[in-house]
């Protein structure tokens, strides 16, 4: 009986088709949405050459020599442009330029077009670097002029003043959480199934709900054969999804991508569940219960990261608890532990937090469903 | 009325994250003076050294950075920049006093960062202007704890800035409340979210076949049903348009200025943009338990494609030119004209009504298309009957 029941589950989901459609092409769409917008925001935050006009009041020749150093070095710093004044301005309304340096005979001044940034920022940390040696030397000139090579000398940073300790071998590209939001987003929304299950299977929400009661298939064996029907459906769903991101749109989910799929998965028996779970309360309508499920999906995914990238980083700071037990916030962080931690002891934490989630929500569900009896109809 | 009840709930939990992630945007709060502000690093110092002229550095960067603590845990530290809750770390290694004062500068450091970054090269960029400096001063003949300071006085001395030459709007919105941008912002997720949501399923149950055909064998013609449908969903979309904005004076300290009209009217033509989604929406007449995952694909990939949550500078020309053919994109750039610092004269009204009129057009080609779309369906209908 439970695999007739599990055939039928499945193929009254597959005849669904406009809903599985959607499932499939919702994370599609937004996915290609938000590659569109974050492919180039990560690459244009890597450091390259920062565009800058030089207008050159006086002429000084040392600032000449250490600008042409910057730029012809291996990985200049600065991009200058040397112009006039008037035109300095013009490009730098343009945004051809991220700022401007005046060579006076005053020292070095800057021109911005804004009041912050970080671009303008190391421009400002150069002049300042510029002028706080130029006033050591000078400085050392008036005092002892025998001590300019050994200041000239000191005032030369070493390369290997600073390393760098490499932290991880995974893609640290901030924006790749939108992805990952967006996968338990998939996942959240698979509530819509689960919620026709157990609508399904009470008499007084649905007609079909009262056919199903009043048949002799056993209660659980029905609702475990539509919950597992579900379960395949969504894993469906999810698979394609991801695919879809990782291939299509080569989105970097590191090298452990079977476990991504089996996070994305999970993720989607969790929505199934807590679909399954917020159906069972009480006698409300479907679009009540619709309401509900999605209010709580939302509310998950907005907690998760996926409209404020940072977001989840504040909760761990403020409300951590809420970042273990939000199921869109644990399925996005399955997949942030196999991209950037080489164990898999945090990896095991979030799959074990998801298999209690989809336990409790579906242990819930069938509490709240057992041994109903309706007096009338 | 009873279905817009059991989808209160809903539109309640929509404007709330948009009060929370408004809230949480603001509070990573940029320059808003009129005179230029240097970027702070969120950076983190771990002193392994703890002499003179390492709490001398750490001093130093606490005043030209935003320090924060960190443990001395890869992955605590790693999680911190993942997340950018810090975005550089300095190990000062044991002995850095010692080889500071005998003029060795090789191997002082260690760092841990997001690598090739920006705001990486600055924080390095005033680790070696604070170390050339104090080297320099130490060489010319200071005492160390002179040089200490020294270094650290012209490592952070003022640099003569000129502001001028227009610039964007999203550096330039000074005195505008930023807070207030956001939610303004944002609105482009929440109408069309809250519409597509609450007003789809309304119109669907009225446009179901047996009270369609109810309908039609009543004495309404069709033109009064049609504008019928159309005035209830004026009511619901001025309702909500009031309701939101009531919200963000309240959230503003219930204060209003000449700019926020602006927003009023701008929120208002992108109001009737959502609406006239949310019609066309129902008139293709999708299965009701897919109304949700068609109201968030289309309000959260417009958004993002236009500049809402993220920054329009962010954005690249492509794309921006491909967000054009959206009416979301006219509304953030209107919201960013009315905020910007240089919101006065002819040539900003010029753009402002460009905007606006653009949105207006977008809006009567989505109620023509839900006029030609429903007479279409009325025709085959016919046809088929």
């Amino acid at each position: 009986m439970f695999l007739h029941s599990l055939k039928y589950e499945i193929k009254v989901g597959l005849r669904n088709k406009e809903l599985i459609m959607w499932l499939i092409i919702f994370p599609i769409v937004l996915g290609t949405f938000f590659k569109i917008a974050f492919g180039n925001i990560y690459s244009s935050e890597i450091a390259s050459s920062i565009p800058v006009a030089v207008v050159e009041n006086v002429e000084n020749k040392t600032f000449d020599t250490v600008m042409s150093g910057i730029a012809e070095s291996d990985d200049p710093l600065f991009d200058p442009c040397y112009t006039d004044e008037e035109s300095a301005e013009e490009k730098l309304k343009n945004g051809d330029v991220s700022g401007i340096i005046y060579v006076d005979k005053d020292g070095l001044s800057m021109g911005v077009s804004g009041t912050d940034g970080i671009e303008q920022s190391i421009i400002e940390s150069f002049i300042r670097q510029y002028t706080a040696r130029e006033t050591v030397i000078k400085a050392a000139a008036e005092n002892d002029p025998m001590s300019i090579p050994a200041v000239v000398e000191a005032m030369n940073i070493s390369e290997d003043m600073n390393s760098t300790i490499p932290l991880t071998d995974g893609n640290t590209d901030l924006y790749i959480q939108y992805f990952y939001n967006l996968i338990a987003m998939v996942g959240m929304f698979g509530s819509i199934t689960g919620l026709h299950i157990a609508m399904e299977n009470q008499a007084n929400l649905s007609p079909s709900g009262a056919r199903n009661n009043v048949s002799p298939v056993n209660k659980l064996t029905k609702i475990i054969a539509s919950l597992l029907g579900s379960f395949l459906e969504q894993a469906v769903c999810i698979v394609i999804s991801t695919s879809y991101i990782a291939f299509v749109l080569g989105v970097d989910f590191g090298s452990r991508l079977p476990l991504v799929y089996l996070s994305g998965i999970l993720g989607g028996f969790a929505g199934v569940s807590m679909g399954f779970f917020v159906g069972s309360i009480g006698s409300m309508g479907i679009g009540a219960k619709t309401g509900l499920s999605m209010s709580f999906s939302m509310i998950c995914c907005a907690l998760s990261g996926l409209m404020v990238g940072d977001i989840k980083a504040m909760i761990s700071e403020y409300a951590p608890v809420i970042n273990k037990i939000n199921p869109a916030a644990v399925i996005s962080d399955s997949f942030y532990c196999l991209n950037l931690y080489r164990d898999y002891d945090r990896y095991i934490e979030k799959i074990a937090t998801l298999l209690i989630i989809i336990m409790a929500f579906t242990l819930g569900g069938f509490l709240m469903t057992r041994r109903k009896k309706y007096a009338s109809l | 009325m009873k279905i817009a009840k059991s989808k209160l709930g809903v539109a309640m939990t929509f404007v709330l994250i948009m009060v929370a992630v408004g809230l949480m945007n603001s509070s990573t709060s940029d320059n808003n003076g009129n005179s230029f502000a240097s970027t702070k690093i969120k950076a983190a110092v771990i002193d392994e050294d703890d002499s003179e002229a390492s709490r001398a550095l750490t001093e130093y960067i606490a005043s030209a950075h935003t320090l924060t603590e960190v443990e001395n845990d890869k992955d605590v530290i790693l999680d911190k920049l993942f997340y950018q809750k810090v975005q550089y770390v300095l190990v000062i290694k044991e002995g850095y006093g010692e080889k500071l004062a005998n003029g060795d500068t090789s191997d002082l450091f260690e760092n841990y960062k997001d690598p090739n970054t920006f705001s990486a090269s600055f924080f390095e960029n005033t680790l070696d202007e604070y170390v050339a400096a104090v080297r320099g001063c130490a060489a010319g003949g200071e005492d160390m704890s002179a040089a200490l300071e020294k270094g650290a006085e012209l490592a952070s001395a003022k640099v003569d800035v000129k502001i001028g030459g227009g610039g964007n709007a999203e550096s330039a919105s000074g005195n505008q409340s930023r807070l207030n941008v956001m939610y303004y912002k944002m609105l482009t997720f929440l109408f069309v979210a809250i519409m597509v949501e609450v007003l789809c399923p309304i119109l669907l149950v009225l446009k179901g076949d047996e009270i369609r055909k109810r309908m039609d064998s009543s004495c309404l013609s069709r033109t009064s049903q049609t504008l019928q449908i159309f005035l209830g969903s004026a009511v619901y979309t001025v309702a909500l348009w009031a309701f939101v904005n009531i919200i963000i004076f309240a959230m503003n300290g219930f204060s209003y200025s000449a700019r926020d009209c602006l927003h009023l009217v701008n929120s208002f033509a992108f109001a009737l943009v959502s609406a006239g989604i949310a019609l066309l929406i129902t008139s293709l007449k999708p299965a009701e338990n897919v109304i949700n995952l068609i109201g968030m694909s289309i309000s959260l990939g417009m958004s993002f494609i236009c500049g809402s949550f993220v920054p329009m500078s962010m954005l690249g020309d492509g794309i921006l030119a491909a967000a054009r053919f959206l009416p979301a994109y006219w509304y953030v750039r209107a919201s960013e004209i009315i905020s910007g610092s240089q919101a006065s004269g002819g040539a900003y009204m010029k753009d402002l009504l460009i905007c606006l009129g653009i949105q207006l057009l977008f809006a009567a080609a989505l109620f023509a298309s839900v006029l030609a779309v429903t007479r279409a369906r009325h025709g085959r209908q016919k046809a088929a009957a």
